[in-house]
């Protein structure tokens, strides 16, 4: 069996909170600590695009500073390509390489071409392989005009794209890659996608950890996801079992021209779970959950021996945005408000 | 050994980059002149006004003790203060600290680069600083001419104060992976303190004696004697305003002290650093900022 690209077992992270601080007495019931990850257990495959998703404050950004060996764990153990992040870290660091969206860092006072090479060269990339990459990612991002340009003349936005080459210059075999589209626009996000996507298929032993809290963005990438929550992983899988989970018989939606007949008998049907509809002025919407897919037919051809006009036919796919609320109780956006009353930020 | 040249290749790359182009060349070479140079001009116009109130009592050999000692003096700042800057900046101005740190350089060797950077910014100023104070100054064209530089022992003092100044650069910027961008007035502090215990603008034996002993432990008390011996031959015997505990020691007695609290301040630096360095990513403090 390989060995995982990543792997974490009961991996814990407390923070010590501060508690004294000058002229304020600390508060009698202040916490002493924060758990940011609490008992987090995970294999990821190599070649494998692994998604966490979760609202900030999560625990997502903790989970991958310890990957990256950044921090350390408080307990547990974490590995990656075998090797462990506390007593191995110098041998990790040449293969693996990260990616945090959503800031604007960088050496304000190089250019971006300058930034790039400085850390290709860190890598022990040869110069002229450095200036090929260079070119070629900020042809991805739509930067090539910019490679000249310092960094501080950059936005924010053309910053975070900078980073997002500075990530893949390296060729790492283990990408992490923390909210990589976080404030970008709609057509750089979009290329952004396309991009990793590509770079996966062009090398089957790269693997890629993605944090993001974008559903879309994770059940569109990713081949597998944990859903990570408080510190905790309460599921992990890929999307679609994800989402088999919240909804057990595949649904349809049907839409049938007025005075249509037949609907009333769907219920009946082998291989029909349950059916229900609504009658409206211009439309009856029904609505069947089946123990099989192929059981649409027999649904459909029953619609049409009995004269009905069907206007409309939709498979109801669940979201992860569902699978979500199932799992923690509240969606993902009311979390992220949450957090930002309480929770520490950094976590 | 390829690895860890490359990485002080790149960093003192880096760190000359980042000091040196803020400005266009110009007005980069104003500032490295007129920095270290207004510096000095204080001190000369203060020499100037205790000589006029004691009526010419200091002696004239004052003049460029102290504006040698001072110009020497910028290497530390510069170093020191120049190391925890880079700290400070790398984590909370270009942040980009953690990604140093998680990238395969050695990142000792690579604050290492940094201060060779400031090194070089330091040495420039201070040569600077002395030239002028060469062409404004008759006294110092007697004191440095006249017994002409020792080129020898500068180079002895001058090799083994870069490898001092680095160490005590490290033991600062250390302290700083642990502490807020407000980290670096610690150096600030720090150096301050060993201006005055170091004997830069006067001899050591004005201070009390057990404030004497604390800047006989000091590797830069030694480092600037043997500076301004190298520069300026030592101490004519007339003038006894500017003798000091030091006075009966050799060039070789100098250096040999220097080398040997060098290498324990060299030793303590690698050790303090790594703790330091252990701690910092032990509370996750490699990319806190303090909101700057």
């Amino acid at each position: 069996m390989d060995t995982p690209a990543i792997r974490t077992e009961n991996l814990t992270r407390t923070y010590r909170l501060p508690r004294r601080r000058w002229g304020k007495a600390p508060a009698p019931d202040a916490p002493r600590e924060f758990t940011a990850l609490a008992g987090v257990t995970l294999d990821v495959r190599p070649g494998e695009l692994f998604g966490l998703l979760g609202p900030n404050g999560a625990g997502k950004t903790t989970l991958i500073k310890i990957l990256t060996t950044l921090l350390a764990p408080t307990s547990g153990t974490a590995e990656v390509g075998g090797l462990d992040v506390v007593s191995q870290a110098r041998r990790i660091r040449p293969f693996i390489n990260m990616v945090s969206g959503g800031e604007s860092s960088g050496y304000g006072i190089l250019n971006v071409r300058e930034n790039l090479w400085l850390f290709a060269r860190m890598y022990g990339v040869p110069t002229a392989l450095a200036h090929d990459r260079i070119d070629s990612m900020l042809g991805v991002v739509g930067l090539t005009e910019k490679a000249g340009s310092r960094v501080s003349h950059l936005s924010t936005g053309q910053r975070q794209k900078m980073n997002f080459c500075r990530g893949f210059i390296t060729d790492p075999k283990v990408l992490f890659l923390d909210e990589p589209t976080l404030g970008l626009d709609v057509t750089s996000a979009r290329a952004i996608r396309g991009f990793v996507r590509e770079w996966m298929k062009q090398d089957p032993s790269r693997t890629l950890l993605l944090t993001t809290h974008y559903m879309a963005e994770a059940d569109d990438l990713c081949d597998r996801l944990a859903i990570i929550d408080q510190g905790k992983v309460l599921a992990c899988d890929t999307p679609g079992n994800l989402k088999k989970r919240v909804q057990e018989y595949p649904i349809f939606e049907l839409s049938l021209a007025p005075g249509s007949g037949g609907w009333a008998k769907l219920g009946d049907l082998p291989g029909v779970h349950q059916s229900t509809a609504v009658e409206k002025p211009e439309s009856i919407e029904v609505k069947v959950a089946l123990f099989e897919e192929p059981a649409i037919g027999a649904v459909v051809q029953t619609l049409a021996t009995n004269g009905a006009r069907i206007l409309a036919l939709k498979k109801v796919e669940p979201t992860l945005e569902d699978v979500f609320i199932e799992l923690v109780g509240h969606g993902l956006a009311d979390a992220e408000e949450t957090t930002a009353k309480g929770a520490p930020a950094d976590a | 050994m390829r690895e860890h040249l490359r990485t002080l290749r790149l960093a003192a790359w880096l760190g000359w980059q980042l000091e040196t182009n803020w400005a266009s060349p110009w007005l980069f070479a104003v500032y490295m002149v007129i920095k270290p140079v207004t510096g000095s001009l204080m001190l000369v116009c203060m020499f100037y006004a205790a000589r006029y109130a004691t009526n010419g009592r200091v002696p004239a050999e004052f003049l460029p003790y102290l504006y040698v000692s001072n110009a020497c003096f910028g290497l530390v700042g510069t170093v020191t203060f120049g190391l925890s800057y880079a700290v400070v900046t790398d984590r909370e101005r270009y942040r980009m600290l953690k990604y140093v740190y998680l990238s395969p350089v050695n990142f000792q060797t690579y604050f290492a680069g940094r201060g060779l950077a400031r090194v070089a910014e330091g040495v420039v100023g201070g040569v600077l600083n002395i030239a002028v104070g060469l062409a404004l100054f008759a006294d110092m064209r007697r004191s440095l001419g006249g017994a002409g530089v020792d080129w020898p022992w500068l180079l002895v003092f001058l090799a083994v104060g870069v490898a001092m100044l680095w160490a005590a650069g490290m033991i600062l910027a250390g302290a700083c992976l642990n502490l807020s961008r407000n980290g670096m007035f610690l150096s600030e502090g720090i150096s301050g303190v060993v201006y005055l215990l170091s004997g830069v603008v006067f001899p050591i034996a004005v201070l009390p004696v057990w404030v004497q002993w604390i800047g006989l432990g000091l590797p830069t008390t030694y480092w600037l004697e043997g500076m301004r011996r190298a520069l300026m031959g030592p101490v004519p015997a007339n003038v006894s305003a500017l003798h000091g505990p030091l006075e009966a020691w050799t060039n070789a007695d100098l250096a040999l002290m220097l080398l040997a609290t060098t290498a324990a301040l060299v030793a303590f630096a690698l050790w303090f650093w790594k703790w330091n360095e252990r701690r910092a990513w032990q509370l996750g403090r490699l990319e806190e900022n303090a909101g700057v």
